[in-house]
């Protein structure tokens, strides 16, 4: 009897463990342990695009059938659609009113008014998107990317994005880092605003904590970080050489200059004149009046919103993401 | 706004399907979400009713089946126990046929009680000894199982009689449970992993091993509860707590584990629409279509 006990113990113990087996084999083998692998093109927008010219250049099995190539400088008529990827070895000038699938040219690319390319747009040099064009998709340049007015746009990425004018007001080197505020009193001093901890994070982390709404005041420099639970100000002509952060609107007037970054929890407006030099985040609609500019050659940064609006003479270096909708004012 | 941005999604992703493109540009995982057909809800819905009705279906067959495995177990402990099949009301009026055996339960009191009453302090004790920085989860169930049988022993001191419970009916309302919960099994697994991107092959497969494994562990696992509880009805609410049903649940949740594990018919792709995936090159049409309707999704948004 207790043999047969025994046995039964031991026979209800085994189908008890049997399935934790899978379980515990993974537990002392470890095969799946390890970061989800994420592929390198979610950052790196121009990949699809490089993939596509190896591709072509080694003339792999990989060659998408019916794909376009041309070797010299091709103009495509307006009213052109092109449902096939295209590779361009020299410029590409598309005439208007075209549809394209998917581009990469070596050289220039020049996207006539009223066009659209529907997958991804990559060229080495300069990639001008003419007014009323519309990428959707990725859009990458080597030299710089220059969107005209009314252009729609997703994920933009280039060394330089200037918004239908931005080159003209940023030729030549663009300064490092920020120019000093104009001073507002007579006896020409910068007035810096600059309270006292009130905790020890604020102290450790040189950051001004504001449970209302945070304003700074007009032509005045912050040499700390905020953080806000409500709306964050910042008045015509201030600096914050640190990071700002607010858990609800944010609002920068004209001139302002920040060192850091912006981040807000909901809608972001910027004004004209403004300079950032971090990346610059928004969880609701971003908008970016003329003249501003954000990041340098140097330093480039990116700029992501679920919703941008850009007016006109904007330069951002690095990204530009709009995780639904981009648009040129 | 949902609609007009999912119309947007569906009509690049006719051109975006292309092989010269990647996936659905989502930046993070944490944007993916599950998108099901209707043909894969369909067939999934099916197999889920179709599992559960074969097991309806296989119940009286399952009864025999427990009480054959009782029998050949009970011959060889306690020879000349009788196992019968007994039907049993659930619900007011479905008639579901369960094994019966007779478990003539051990004492509640004198050195038994002082016996189960030490070993559980001991027990407590024990638990003191774990090194809390490593095993902490240990050490509460530990006490948390010595709490549960001091519960048993303080009502038998206290009331000054037996628990209200008999083994032999505890034996087969369990029984009766396992019957159940194994026939949920089909739809349980149905909303949980049939969501799943796996073949609908492996989708049957798991639900065939758990239902199959269930069938063969829950006698031997009620068997077992009454060799203890033949040692003193004592341990009833024990065996309930630490050992009934909440093994069952845990062996479930080791198959489902072992199926989320399962690689994805779609590997690589998981967070790629599924009606972006299928479907061959886009045509010029398809093009200028897709356009068409971006713009419109696209003003819609706005």
């Amino acid at each position: 009897m207790i043999g047969s006990v025994a046995g039964l113990m031991a026979a209800t113990a085994f189908l008890a463990v049997l399935p934790m087996a899978p379980a515990f084999i993974e537990l002392y083998q470890r095969r799946d342990t390890g970061p989800v692998p994420v592929k390198n093109r979610v950052e790196v927008i121009a990949d699809l695009a490089r993939e596509f010219r190896d591709a072509m250049e080694h003339d792999s099995a990989e060659i998408p059938a019916g794909a376009l190539v041309r070797d010299a400088d091709w103009f495509v008529d307006p009213g052109v659609s092109l449902s096939d990827p295209i590779y361009a070895k020299g410029r590409l000038v598309a005439g208007g009113n075209n549809v394209f699938a998917a581009i990469y040219c070596e050289k220039d690319v020049d996207l006539g008014r009223n066009s659209k390319v529907l997958s991804w747009l990559h060229a080495e040099g300069v990639v001008m998107v003419q007014a009323g064009s519309r990428v959707c998709g990725r859009l990458s340049a080597g030299e710089r990317v220059e969107l005209g007015s009314g252009c729609g746009f997703e994920r933009v990425r280039a060394p330089a994005i200037m918004v239908a004018g931005g080159a003209e007001e940023f030729e030549g080197e663009a300064p490092e880092a920020l120019p000093q505020p104009q001073p507002c009193s007579e006896n020409g001093e910068v007035p810096e605003f600059n309270p006292a901890p009130q905790s020890v994070l604020e102290l450790v982390t040189e950051r001004v904590y504001e449970h209302q709404s945070f304003v700074l005041q007009p032509r005045t420099i912050l040499p700390k970080n905020v953080v806000a639970v409500h709306n964050v100000h910042l008045m015509e002509g201030s600096q914050v050489t640190g990071c700002v952060k607010s858990n609800r609107d944010m609002e920068l007037e004209a001139n302002v200059q920040v060192g850091g970054s912006l981040v807000s929890a909901a809608g972001m407006r910027i004004a004209p004149g403004c300079r950032v030099m971090g990346p610059v985040l928004a969880e609701g609609e971003l908008f970016i009046a003329s003249g501003t500019r954000i990041g340098t050659p140097a330093h480039p940064t990116s700029v992501r919103a679920t919703r941008i609006r850009v007016e006109r003479g904007v330069t951002i270096h690095g990204s530009l993401w709009a995780f639904e909708l981009g648009q040129v004012t | 706004m949902i609609s007009a941005k999912k119309d947007k999604f569906q009509a690049i992703g006719a051109v975006r399907n292309a092989p010269w493109t990647d996936d659905y540009n989502l930046s993070h995982r944490a944007f993916c979400r599950i998108w099901l057909s209707p043909a894969e809800i369909v067939l999934g819905l099916a197999v889920m009713a179709g599992g559960t009705a074969a097991w309806i279906k296989a119940i009286p067959h399952v009864a025999s089946l427990w009480a054959g495995m009782l029998s050949f177990w009970l011959d060889r402990i306690w020879p000349g126990t009788a196992v019968s099949v007994i039907n049993r009301t659930v619900a007011g009026h479905w008639q579901i046929p369960v094994p019966y055996f007779k478990v003539e339960a051990g004492p509640v009191d004198g050195w038994t009680w002082f016996a189960i009453a030490l070993g559980s302090v001991v027990l407590f004790a024990l638990s003191y000894k774990i090194p809390t920085d490593t095993h902490l989860p240990y050490i509460y169930l530990l006490r948390a199982f010595a709490l549960i049988q001091w519960s048993a022993l303080a009502y038998v001191k206290l009331a000054q009689r037996s628990l209200p419970q008999d083994a032999t009916e505890y034996c087969t309302s369990m029984l009766l449970f396992g019957m159940i919960f194994t026939g949920l099994i089909p739809a349980i697994l149905g909303f949980t992993f049939y969501i799943v991107d796996v073949s609908i092959w492996k989708k049957i497969a798991l639900t065939v091993i758990t239902v199959a494994h269930l069938t063969l562990f829950i006698p031997l696992q009620y068997l077992a509860h009454a060799c203890i509880l033949r040692v003193s009805l004592l341990f009833l609410p024990i065996l309930y707590f630490a050992l009934g049903p909440l093994i069952e649940v845990i062996l479930f949740i080791a198959f489902y584990s072992w199926g989320m594990s399962w690689s994805s018919q779609h590997a690589g792709r998981w967070s790629t629409p599924t009606n972006f995936r299928r479907g061959g090159r886009p045509s010029p049409q398809d093009v200028v279509e897709a356009s068409r309707r971006y713009e419109t999704a696209g003003a819609r948004s706005r």
